[in-house]
């Protein structure tokens, strides 16, 4: 045992030695988190826009009011927040993965566990009527005009 | 002060500043007790030395993600635990794919009912 024991430390200090095992610098684990959290914020605010959608075009008998209305809502999104969501969410869940300290699951699974989880999100936030308050008083004031 | 009486902590600072050859001295606190640790775990020697060793390089390689105000102790466990049930996956999928159909087949069941709920029930 105690042989293996050297072994195990010979084996590992002659990777770091030969330059095999590279320490991955601090930036790279800010970078993954940040894109993470980024595609987080903006991947809740898409879901919050489509469940306030899907709400509204099932409420609505499809009048010219609700035809306008519909298409107002869809006119004032910002359409731009796809793109970063996607984009931060996609990296952030590559570069976390790149720790490799969690068990190895495929990436489309982490993917389409977290848009369900944004979806289910979204539509809470919406029953509970959080959106309304952070449209008219929060950061996101103008940003997104449902009713 | 010599390594000896520096913390894991103050060393795991150390190496990733100033002096990488001090982390043999976190390999030699901490290789037994894993070795013991993985051992139970997959009960086959040679594999706990492969887990232990790759475990060693893992957390050398992202040893910047670790947070000195939290405990070595149970960073470097979760990464050796980790990969001790990566191997153990790797191995099941190798005799029988199974398993992983199973949970395709069981996910997309619940996918379905998820969107069923969601869009023919009336909830929203």
């Amino acid at each position: 045992m105690s042989k293996e024991l050297k072994d195990i430390s010979k084996n590992v200090m002659n990777q770091i030695h030969e330059g095999k095992a590279k320490m991955k610098p601090r930036i790279y684990f800010v970078i993954g988190s940040i894109l993470t959290f980024l595609g987080l914020v903006f991947s809740t605010i898409v879901s919050i826009f489509f469940i306030g959608l899907l709400r509204f075009s099932f409420r609505t008998h499809y009048g010219w009011r609700a035809q306008y209305k519909l298409n107002q809502m869809l006119s004032d999104f910002p359409w731009w927040i796809l793109i970063p969501a996607i984009v931060s969410l996609v990296f952030g869940v590559l570069i976390i993965r790149k720790y490799d300290f969690s068990y190895k699951i495929k990436p489309w699974i982490v993917i389409v566990i977290f848009i369900l989880v944004m979806i289910f999100a979204g539509w809470i936030i919406d029953v509970i009527g959080l959106n309304d308050i952070l449209s008219q008083h929060g950061p996101m004031k103008g940003m997104m005009f449902f009713r | 002060m010599t390594e000896i009486e520096l913390s894991d902590e103050e060393i795991i600072e150390k190496v990733r500043t100033s002096n990488q050859d001090l982390y043999a001295v976190i390999i030699d606190r901490y290789q037994k007790k894993l070795l013991r640790y993985i051992g139970n775990l997959i009960k086959d020697e040679n594999k706990a030395i492969d887990v232990v060793q790759e475990s060693f390089i893992k957390a050398f390689v992202n040893l910047n993600s670790f947070n000195t105000e939290k405990k070595f102790s149970s960073w470097i466990y979760r990464i050796a635990h980790n990969q001790a049930i990566n191997l153990a996956k790797k191995y099941q999928k190798e005799t029988s794919l199974q398993e992983d159909w199973v949970f395709e087949k069981y996910f997309f069941i619940v996918f379905r009912a998820t969107f069923f709920i969601l869009f023919r029930g009336k909830i929203l």
